[in-house]
């Protein structure tokens, strides 16, 4: 079936919103990095914002979007409307963060936008699965939403850490560190789901060749392996040894960033291309 | 409650598309819109012993139908007596119900920002006439009436012909409530078993 662009760049602005918010809940940067995560707040804020709008234009009339209340129980209300809380939560953050709107509660918020923004990403990826699309059934796609999401909005806040503002006397290498090791393994898992959701996923729906060497091949090797493994796996791991300098280790977070931000773009315009039906006669 | 049935004896059916142009006419369907597709099936066998026949199908008004669980405005739902149908003013047009269903039975048109469907010509049936393509059959392949009524046409036909009765995709598990009679017996079970690793987008 045909890539539907709009979703597209919303399930990939959404899956970005998980970095700011999973660093800044996860590590302690809300006490010793503060225009760090103002600068986070804003980039979760803005992907999710971006997202919704992107996901808004595919909607062709959207002024009956309120009747979405009246049926929670599909899939798409669910995910839009958990979509739409985490983006409330955001302008939470935001807010917390900017004009010091209750302070106390930076990290409850945090944790809350986190959760929310994982879930968002969850349930674009549980849309897909509808015993109709055979290719999509299974929970290795929303998986791979998951675990595609979680690259590409770490790496963001990894590019944050190497050109978002300091404050005076602020040293961030050791939570560029940290970020960069969990950036790797976060890259090992989502190589692995990834592969195995489009290897099982083609070879029950009888397209194994479509994959390795068909429509599909260009952005398999190039759009997942190479740019979505090899390249963030090499450049990351380069960028996070000691004897890097900090401004060769931020050059390579963003060139990593780039090479992820085209792989989820590939991965899920390969998931639109699986998006076919069962043959009326099968059965 | 009665319970509207359509019946397609797929051994009367001579392809000749009427049921498409009836249904286009009578709904109003835009260009490129059709809400009844034909796939021709075969030709099987070898020359000169070579078979082959037409499936036209749309709208399986299913009982348990994935389009009305997967819309997320309710816009897609069921009436009473089991015709699914859309309410194009609860529409947001998200297309998700194209998605989820299964016969591919739903059409979109950007120009006329509509998703629409075989409403099994609802408003004919609520004035006691058959749909459009039943009316319009030239082989008099398709059958419509109350299945609840043992006495109706479609009942009695699907009756003498039990034995060549199918549902189309009920390993989908919607539950479909359109029937269709078999060319000859098995011959819809030799296709699945023929196609059962094709696929089409």
């Amino acid at each position: 079936m045909a890539v539907e662009w709009s979703l597209l760049i919303y399930s990939v602005l959404v899956g970005i919103s998980v970095g700011p918010f999973a660093v800044m809940a996860l590590t302690g940067c809300l006490d010793g990095h503060r225009k760090l995560c103002k600068w986070g707040s804003l980039v979760g804020l803005a992907s999710l914002v971006l997202g919704g709008i992107a996901a808004f234009t595919h909607l062709k009339a959207p002024q009956y979007v309120t009747y979405i209340f009246t049926n929670l129980g599909s899939p798409m209300g669910l995910e839009m409307l958990v979509t739409v809380f985490t983006g409330l939560v955001a302008v939470l953050f935001a807010a917390q963060m900017w004009f010091d709107f209750w302070p106390q509660g930076r990290r409850i918020v945090a944790w809350v936008g986190l959760i929310g923004a994982l879930a968002s990403v969850l349930l674009i990826g549980k849309m897909y699965m509808l015993p109709a699309r055979p290719m999509w059934n299974t929970w290795l796609l929303p998986l791979t939403f998951l675990t595609t999401s979680v690259v590409s909005g770490l790496l963001a806040m990894l590019v944050l850490v190497g050109f978002a503002p300091l404050e005076e006397g602020e040293d961030r290498s050791a939570l560029a560190a940290r970020l960069g090791t969990w950036t790797l393994g976060a890259l090992v898992v989502n190589a692995i789901v990834a592969v195995l959701y489009f290897v099982t996923a083609t070879a029950q729906g009888g397209a194994t060749a479509r994959l390795f060497t068909g429509d599909l091949a260009f952005s398999f090797w190039l759009g997942l392996v190479v740019l979505g493994v090899v390249v963030p796996l090499v450049l990351t791991w380069l960028g996070s040894r000691p004897t890097t300098q900090f401004a060769t280790a931020r050059s390579l977070a963003a060139l990593s960033f780039i090479a992820v931000l085209a792989s989820g773009i590939a991965v899920r315009a390969m998931i639109f291309g699986l998006g076919t039906v069962v043959h009326i006669l099968a059965g | 409650m009665a319970r509207p049935t359509l019946l397609v004896d797929l051994q009367r059916c001579i392809g000749c598309y009427s049921c498409v142009v009836a249904c286009k006419q009578e709904n109003g369907l835009p260009v490129g819109v059709n809400w009844i597709k034909v796939d021709e099936i075969g030709p099987f066998g070898e020359f000169p012993n070579v078979k082959g026949y037409f499936l036209p199908h749309g709208c399986m008004h299913c009982e348990d139908p994935a389009c009305v669980s997967a819309c997320p405005t309710g816009a897609s739902y069921q009436r009473e007596d089991g015709i699914v149908l859309v309410d194009h003013d609860r529409c947001i047009l998200c297309r998700y119900c194209t998605w989820a269903c299964p016969y591919d039975a739903r059409s979109f048109s950007l120009e006329d920002k509509m998703v629409s469907k075989c409403t099994m010509c609802a408003h004919l049936i609520d004035a006691g006439k058959d749909p459009a393509c039943v009316q319009h059959c030239m082989g008099g392949a398709r059958f419509f009436g109350d299945l609840d009524d043992p006495n109706s046409e479609i009942s009695q036909y699907l009756a003498a012909n039990e034995n060549r009765a199918v549902k189309l995709l009920e390993s989908q598990g919607t539950n479909p409530t359109v029937i269709f009679l078999e060319p000859r017996v098995g011959l819809l079970a030799d296709e699945v078993a023929a196609s059962k690793s094709s696929a089409r987008s």
